[in-house]
């Protein structure tokens, strides 16, 4: 469905003219849908048994982790895109993301930190998901000094690519590691298949703020993937036309 | 044609003695350094010390493996390589090459260190087996993060592929631990043993789209 | 809602000071985020027009 997407705005010239008209309205609106999700989830539902107030992280947390993984997995699916039918916009599209990416990982964790201080007493542990996404912020750092480091950007691009599809076999590493080894970290409350563990009144809000979430971050990335066309595409002719 | 290619390949590492001998003997410095920064008499659990050999192995064999490709590149027989549409099998051997020079003398120098502290023989042979499997794979990664920073000659490369090894890394750990407590291994090994055959054969590929990238 | 319930909301609890901290650091992160980059294109933006 991604790639069917991009292959509608398969030229930089069209692609852009599309993005720069829906980009703000879309930002704003996702921005609002979060707002009011997190509102939703911080005032109108009650306080964890067990943990108090503080788990109201989740909802910043679980959306940031989720976006982390997901990112990487549409990063992955642009750059085979590129590979297979040499298309350049979704050579712009993926670099894009990868700064994005790092930001909502770093994100990620440091929610994660801050929530472990009053309900664990640890600020980090080196279990296998925590950890993992670690790694996950390391490869996304290393795929942006790679492209950076680069002057002729073609080749940046080739290699960005090979990188990220390799990469990608990360992601579902600390979907598993979760199962594989039984560590601090809780399993999964939310599975595609079994019923939720979590009461509905969290569920909610929960499911809510991942959604709106995924809207604000892809508005992002459209704004990303705008700014490396126009300084990829800066001495084309259709340029000056904007 | 193969034959000929591999035995050429096998005499110019052999010929650079320090390249392989070199990283052998730095591993040995490296790992011996290990107990007497520790309390030897203090009951150490035989974990850190694998873990210790673990590490040194990745570090050693990223050493190793840092003029891979660079000599043949200066001289210009990686482009001719290139142009007869050899260059995935010369990759794949060159990877072969140096796990054999390099990657097993570092499983039995490893091997050697853990029987002399009293590690039980059962566990050492353990750890060697998962070394020779695990330098093959630390080696086609290290050679693909040579093959990316190539012309550059920066560490990057190499920065960028140490994240791919870490679920190995873990692997090995997790196996360390079942192997100390008799569990048994064949999960951890069978999907050791299968990391190894998909890597070594399809880095070679990605290795070569690489290098083909480079000398355009 | 009158003042008690307001403060009572707005402090969530012994351990509701973690989340605002996360709050304020998630909005200054998004915010910083799309400022930078709006900042980005329209810089290009200029440069090419200069260019013309």
């Amino acid at each position: 469905m991604i790639k069917k997407f991009f292959h509608q705005f398969a030229s930089p010239k069209s692609y852009f003219a599309i993005a720069n008209k829906f980009v703000k309205p879309f930002l704003v609106f996702f921005f609002l849908l979060y707002i009011s999700a997190l509102a939703w989830g911080l005032f109108f539902t009650p306080p964890d048994a067990v943990q108090g107030d503080s788990y109201r992280i989740i909802y910043m947390h679980v959306p940031a982790s989720f976006m982390a993984q997901i990112l990487f997995v549409v990063m992955a699916i642009t750059s085979a895109v590129f590979l297979i039918w040499k298309l350049k916009l979704a050579a712009y599209v993926s670099k894009s993301i990868a700064p994005i990416g790092a930001i909502v990982t770093f994100f990620a964790l440091f929610s994660g930190s801050i929530w472990g201080i009053p309900t664990w007493g640890t600020w980090w542990q080196w279990d296998a998901r925590i950890t993992s996404t670690l790694i996950l912020l390391i490869m996304y750092l290393g795929l942006i000094s790679l492209h950076a480091s680069f002057e002729n950007k073609e080749k940046a691009d080739k290699f960005f690519s090979v990188l990220v599809l390799i990469g990608v076999v990360n992601i579902p590493i600390i979907k598993k590691s979760v199962d594989w080894w039984s560590t601090l970290h809780q399993s999964a409350s939310i599975t595609l298949t079994s019923k939720p563990a979590i009461d509905p009144v969290m569920l909610y809000p929960l499911m809510f703020s991942i959604v709106s979430f995924i809207g604000l971050i892809f508005g992002l990335v459209i704004l990303s993937s705008q700014n490396e066309i126009l300084k990829r595409e800066k001495y084309k002719s259709w340029i000056k036309n904007i | 044609m193969d034959s000929n290619i591999l035995f050429i390949e096998i005499y110019k590492l052999f010929k650079r003695r320090r390249a392989w001998v070199g990283p052998v003997l730095v591993f040995l410095l490296i790992i011996i350094s290990f107990p007497l920064t520790l309390d030897i008499n203090s009951d150490n659990p035989p974990q850190i010390y694998l873990s210790f050999i673990w590490i040194s192995t990745l570090l050693v064999t990223m050493l190793g493996t840092e003029l891979i490709f660079s000599e043949d590149f200066e001289d210009g027989t990686l482009e001719q390589y290139a142009v007869n549409n050899h260059l995935t099998e010369i990759v794949f051997y060159k990877i072969l090459v140096h796990w054999v020079l390099i990657g097993i003398p570092l499983a039995f120098v490893a091997f050697l260190f853990t029987l002399s502290l009293d590690i039980s023989i059962h566990i050492s042979s353990i750890t060697l087996l998962c070394l020779v499997i695990s330098n093959l794979i630390f080696i086609n990664f290290f050679s693909l993060g040579n093959a990316l920073s190539l012309k550059k000659g920066s560490i990057l490369g190499l920065l960028i592929t140490i994240p791919f090894l870490i679920p190995v890394l873990i692997v090995l750990g997790k196996m360390t631990t079942s192997a100390l407590l008799g569990l048994s291994l064949m999960g951890h090994l069978s999907l050791l043993v299968g990391v190894m055959i998909l890597v070594t054969s399809f880095i070679p590929f990605i290795i070569s789209f690489i290098l083909r990238t480079h000398l355009e | 809602m009158n003042q008690d319930s307001l403060t009572n909301m707005l402090s969530m609890g012994d351990h509701g000071v973690y989340v605002w901290i996360v709050v304020v650091v998630l909005f200054v992160i998004l915010g910083s985020t799309i400022i930078l980059l709006n900042r980005k294109i329209r810089q290009v933006k200029k440069e090419i027009n200069e260019e013309r």
